[in-house]
């Protein structure tokens, strides 16, 4: 149970999130410079999605450096709403510069993305835009690629990027965005006094960072509220069993901070079902999942959730491997900046 | 002589039954004891007590003049007590160096020592006069009689001081068995001590110098073998008097085919088996292993594929299967009693009703438990079967209740042809005989009687007609009531 | 004597191993109900047997095929794909309710057929075959739902199923006793039942017998299926909602239970009603360390410790025979 929940979590957690900015080409920049024989990789800081628009000469020399071949794309898989999403969108969007892409689903099989790797390099991929199942799995087929010339842009950490650019959402960011809004609904509607229960998935240490962040950033934004605990979440039906266990503990529990929609999802049924006032009781998820849109916008508990925007992150994949393939100067690490949605947000 | 080994007073317990009752037994330092008694005597009760497997419920054993209680068979084997039981318990795919010394195997702080080793594997053969089986060779390839002597060369190369075979001929054949014996009577020159545990009084006259004789769970009497006669033994096993020596008459009334076979083949096996079989007929299937008589019975049940050729069950094709032949009123007793004849672990009654338990229902397919009971009570009291409560499982059952129990099912459906493959192999001699007054009395009552058997006085006593096979072909056709043994054993040789 | 000592003894150690973890259990019971308030009302009882029914109705199907001595471990993903399949018929094609929950069962029946043909007829082992089913199940549940959650208020129609009462009594908890109880007389009181205990405890020997041993290992496949589709259909009803990872969580229950609850991987043994029982003591953990308090990231461990316990204890008594 723990495996395979492990790998519906893998799909939960990499989600991503990027300000709502469209980077739009800027104007063509004539210098008459010779390329540089390499894309020269900046490691200060955190980089963002605005610096990776890439200029028209950056997108013709990138188109040079492609020549018949293509930019690869690994999804993790192409069975859940965010992966998709931001596959499709570097699709439309490399498209619409006409640069070629194949696509490789993975289908969370982490072995299966050596393969994948090494197909799309023989298939003369310049570039691969891969979402890394499991990091280990991947390097040796990874640095082989580098080895052959191709540059890599990875959309679910920065850890694999090797010889290329690493694009990732910050669990702190979505855990502290989630904790924001729970801080936000205890101020507004409970005067500052509310009973949280944090639904946590202990088995992913990238989930703790957002279950340990969502404490954090809400004591910071509701000092006086009262953290009873953290409760196995993750799914829908762990979720649901320990929100009702909970009741039983603490009847009084009026908020609930979910690591991930899915698992919100089980508190606010266990809430309905204990006849908890909807005026006065909150749920908050993280992932922006379109049902959990929808029950934003009816305006029940489900107070809100925290977007990841995947879209946007399609299209900065596509555009850092532009940024390589024409050699620029471009920062290693990219920030994906995180979205509060609540029903006023969404107006 | 000296006493190397007395039981005082040993009594076990199962549930429902006392397998040893206040056992009292002195078997003397370099003799061969034999221990005989019908299935269900407590020979395997006593055996496993001696052999560390089991604790007895109460009662003192006295080993070497020491008291002797060992917690498990390996603190026998230190103690100097070696069993062999009739399922050998050897490695097939390592060698006999290396199956000889499993166990204590010579080494220098855990490096194995492996000259010392074959130097003991060598040795403990050679004092068997088997110095011809290789020591490289790997105990799968070797032959039954010759894995037999791997495991005394085991027992011997752990120091053991008293030898308990457990029917060590049940698996070997006539030219295997008499190097056995001479194996055994070295032995007991050599001042091992040898229990021997069976039932075929033959061997025993052979071999034994002093027999005990156990009789449902206590010991009837202990004697040299020169001051008793197979019929004493026999009575002493039986606890009845008098036993019939002879069979039972055959039944006269032979009536209308009921069973026909055509060109009966099975690639390689069995080849164009014609043979008609009628109602009221006993008829003896016979040949040597691997002639193709046992897969033949199987064919008929649907257990063996028949690649060509056609059985016609009343003049009308049939295709043999289980389920089929169940409807068709056919039962059939396995050869392998424990894997296929009964479910060890159900009770008596539910073994005896199984292929009838759809015709002991009401809707919506509840079962009647009363017409359960009173039809595994018929069975039961019909085929005296020795069990404490119909509720009984049947594991806790002696081998020849077993066997009752497996013919019984088919009884209780109201087979009209039985199909019956070695039913008396393993058997003692009480149940055989009831098995034999029941072929007897089945075939007077009008019922067919498939009687696949390598035993041809068993053959030759009960069968109508006798089916010789030899190499997978009918070799011959015998009128049961002409024949003789030599006749039948000649034709089995193909001659 | 020393013999007649260690009898007893031995005694003392079969009755406490043949009820096991029933023992731990009570053990467990007892503590929770002095060491806290809220364990023992019946408020709390109620939540854990409705926690309980979904997992114990699919458990019985579990049992079923493994009385058989066969497995199927692809009973979570079944139980979430019959849900996903249901839910869509009625959210996205409103589907009446009852016409939606009557093919989210027969999809059950229909994978259990097909895995029971697959054991049966195609020869392949019984737990390969299922891990197999599984995966093409999970991926189905993600085609399907293109990973998002599938809800809307058509799904109210069916809350009643595991959210509804009847008096104070969560209607799922009846569902389950009486399933339990048509299933405790299947097995006891009719042939098909005495049949899957005969085929569990010697195939060949069943076979032989003239019971049609393929034809009943399919139907009970089959009936697995009907019994997983139909989980499937209250988990719907439970969530509000079907999501694709739905039918994960499942599996590891179904099994603990029934292992628990005494049925040997081997088959031919055990009792229906300490399945139902084994499935309650593992909800009774889980609620019980909710109400003790217990950290979450300890609860693993204790969950752990509690069941090798409960097993090590069962397992005496096999040893000692």
């Amino acid at each position: 149970m723990k495996k395979l929940a492990l790998i519906i979590m893998v799909l939960v957690i990499l989600t991503a999130c990027t300000p709502a900015t469209t980077p739009t080409p800027t104007q063509a920049d004539s210098t008459t410079l010779a390329k540089p024989a390499a894309p020269t990789l900046l490691t200060d800081e955190l980089g963002t999605a605005a610096e990776l628009v890439p200029s028209d000469a950056e997108i013709a020399d990138a188109k040079d450096a492609l020549g018949t071949g293509m930019i690869g794309i690994i999804s993790c898989t192409m069975g859940s709403e965010y992966h998709a999403t931001l596959v499709n969108s570097a699709q439309d969007y490399a498209q619409e510069l006409g640069i070629k892409t194949t696509v490789i689903d993975s289908q969370v099989q982490a072995d299966q993305q050596i393969s994948a790797i090494e197909n799309l390099v023989s298939a003369g991929a310049k570039a691969i835009v891969i979402c890394v199942l499991d990091p280990a799995v991947v390097k040796p087929a990874l640095e082989a690629a580098v080895e052959a010339g191709v540059y890599i842009v990875q959309t679910s950490g920065r850890e694999s990027a090797y010889n290329g650019i690493g694009i990732s959402i910050e669990d702190a960011d979505l855990g502290c965005a989630n904790g924001e809004l729970a801080g936000e609904a205890i101020n507004t509607f409970l005067d500052g006094k509310g009973v949280v229960a944090i639904l946590d998935y202990p088995d992913l240490p990238n989930i703790v960072t957002r279950a340990d962040n969502i404490e954090k950033c809400l004591l910071q934004t509701a000092p006086n509220a009262t953290i009873i605990g953290r409760f196995l979440g993750g799914t829908t039906e762990n979720a649901q069993t320990s929100v009702e266990n909970a009741l039983q503990a603490y009847p009084d529990i009026d908020v609930i901070a979910s690591v991930s929609d899915l698992g919100a999802y089980g508190a606010l049924t266990a809430l309905q079902a204990a006849n908890k006032d909807p005026e006065k009781t909150f749920v908050i998820g993280i992932d922006a999942e379109e049902y959990a849109l929808d029950l934003i916008k009816a305006g029940g508990m489900y107070y809100g959730t925290v977007d990841t925007n995947p879209s946007e992150t399609g299209v900065m994949a596509i555009d850092a491997a532009i940024k390589l393939l024409a050699h620029a100067t471009v920062e290693k690490n990219i920030k994906v900046e995180v979205l509060k949605v609540t029903e006023s947000t969404m107006k | 002589m000296t006493t190397i080994l007395s039981l005082k007073n040993i009594s076990r317990s199962f549930p429902g039954v006392q397998a040893l009752d206040d056992i009292s037994l002195e078997v003397e330092q370099g003799t061969i004891h034999a221990l005989v008694g019908a299935n269900g005597a407590g020979k395997s009760t006593l055996m496993k007590i001696l052999s560390g497997a089991l604790a007895p419920d109460s009662g003192e054993m006295i080993f070497e003049n020491a008291p002797y209680a060992p917690a498990d068979p390996s603190a026998a084997i230190k103690d100097g007590i070696a069993t062999i039981y009739q399922e050998l318990n050897l490695l097939p795919t390592r060698t006999v160096t290396a199956n000889i010394n499993v166990g204590k195997e010579p080494n220098h702080f855990g490096i194995l020592d492996e000259k010392t080793e074959r130097q003991k594997a060598a040795s403990a053969l050679a004092q068997l006069n088997a110095s011809y089986i290789p020591l490289q060779a790997l105990v799968g390839n070797l032959k039954v009689g010759e894995k037999q002597i791997i495991e005394i060369a085991k027992a011997l190369v752990g120091k053991c001081k008293l030898l308990i075979l457990d029917e060590p001929t049940a698996a070997l054949n006539d030219s295997e068995i008499i190097p056995l014996f001479n194996i055994i009577k070295d032995l007991k020159n050599q001042g091992v001590t040898i229990l021997y545990v069976s039932h075929r009084l033959k061997e025993i006259f052979a071999l034994a110098d002093v027999v005990t004789v156990l009789c449902d769970g206590k010991l009837v009497v202990t004697s040299l073998i020169n001051q008793v006669t197979p019929d004493i033994l026999i009575n002493h096993m039986t606890g009845r008097k008098k036993i019939k020596s002879a069979f039972p008459e055959k039944n006269k009334v032979i009536k209308e085919e009921v069973l026909r076979l055509e060109h009966l083949s099975s690639s390689m096996v069995f080849k164009d088996i014609n043979l008609s079989i009628h109602r009221g007929e006993v008829i003896g299937i016979t040949g040597l292993a691997g002639s193709g008589k046992v897969e033949l019975g199987k064919a008929l049940i649907g257990d063996f594929p028949i690649n060509s050729g056609q059985v016609f069950l009343q003049g009308i094709p049939f295709k043999p299967s289980p389920a089929k032949a169940k409807s068709a009123h056919i039962g059939y007793m396995p050869e392998d009693r424990k894997k296929e004849g009964v479910l060890e672990e159900l009770s008596v009654q539910r073994n005896i009703s199984l292929p009838s338990l759809s015709d002991l229902t009401q809707f919506p397919g509840f079962i009647l438990f009363n017409k359960e009971r009173e039809l595994a009570q018929q069975g039961v009291e019909e085929l005296d079967i020795k069990t404490p409560s119909l509720k009984q499982i049947v594991r806790n059952l002696s081998g020849g209740n077993q066997q009752k129990v497996s013919l019984a099912k088919w009884l209780a459906t109201n087979s009209e042809i039985l199909l019956l493959i070695e039913p008396t192999q393993g058997i003692d001699v009480g149940v055989k005989f009831e098995i034999y007054e029941l072929i007897h009395k089945l075939s007077a009552q009008g019922k067919t009687i498939i009687l696949v058997s390598s035993e041809i006085s068993e053959i030759i006593g009960l069968a109508h007609s006798i089916v010789v096979l030899f190499n997978g072909q009918i070799q011959a056709i015998l009128d049961g009531n002409q024949t003789n043994e030599e006749e039948v054993l000649q034709a089995t040789f193909g001659k | 004597m020393r013999y007649q000592r260690k009898n007893n003894s031995q005694k003392v150690l079969q009755i406490i191993g043949e009820n096991g973890y029933i023992f731990i259990f009570a053990l467990w019971f007892i503590f929770l109900s002095f060491k806290t308030d809220t364990f023992l009302t019946s408020q709390n009882i109620l939540t854990v047997l409705r926690q309980g029914a979904i997992v114990s109705i699919a458990a019985i199907g579990e049992m079923l095929v493994m009385l058989l001595g066969g497995m199927d471990v692809s009973v979570g993903a079944l139980l979430g794909f019959s849900g996903i399949v249901g839910a869509n018929l009625m959210v996205d094609f409103n589907l009446s309710p009852a016409l939606a929950g009557l093919v989210c069962v027969l999809v059950g029946g229909m994978i259990g057929l097909v895995n029971g043909f697959l054991v049966t007829k195609v020869r392949i082992n019984p737990v390969v075959a299922t891990l197999g089913m599984m995966t093409v199940l999970n991926g189905l549940a993600l085609a399907w739902t293109q990973g998002k959650t599938v809800a809307g208020s058509q799904l109210d129609s069916i809350a009643f199923l595991s959210r509804g009462y009847i008096g104070s009594i969560p209607f799922s908890v009846i569902l389950m006793l009486l399933f339990y109880c048509i299933f405790y007389l299947i097995l006891n009181k009719t042939v098909f039942g005495a049949r899957i205990y005969a085929i569990g405890n010697n195939e060949k020997a069943s076979w032989l017998a003239g019971i049609e041993v393929d034809k009943l290992k399919m139907l009970t496949y089959t009936i697995a299926g009907f019994l997983g589709g139909f989980s499937g259909l209250l988990q719907v009803s439970r969530q509000g909602s079907a999501t694709s990872s739905m039918g994960n969580e499942f599996l590891f229950p179904i099994l603990t239970a029934v292992i628990l609850g005494g049925i040997g991987l081997s088959g031919g043994k055990g009792k229906i009603q300490n399945t139902l029982i084994a499935v309650i003591f593992l909800m009774t953990i889980n609620n019980g360390m909710v109400l003790l308090g217990i950290p979450l990231y300890t609860q693993d461990i204790i969950q752990g410790l509690i069941l090798i316990l409960a097993l090590s204890l069962d397992r005496l008594h096999y040893r000692n025979r």
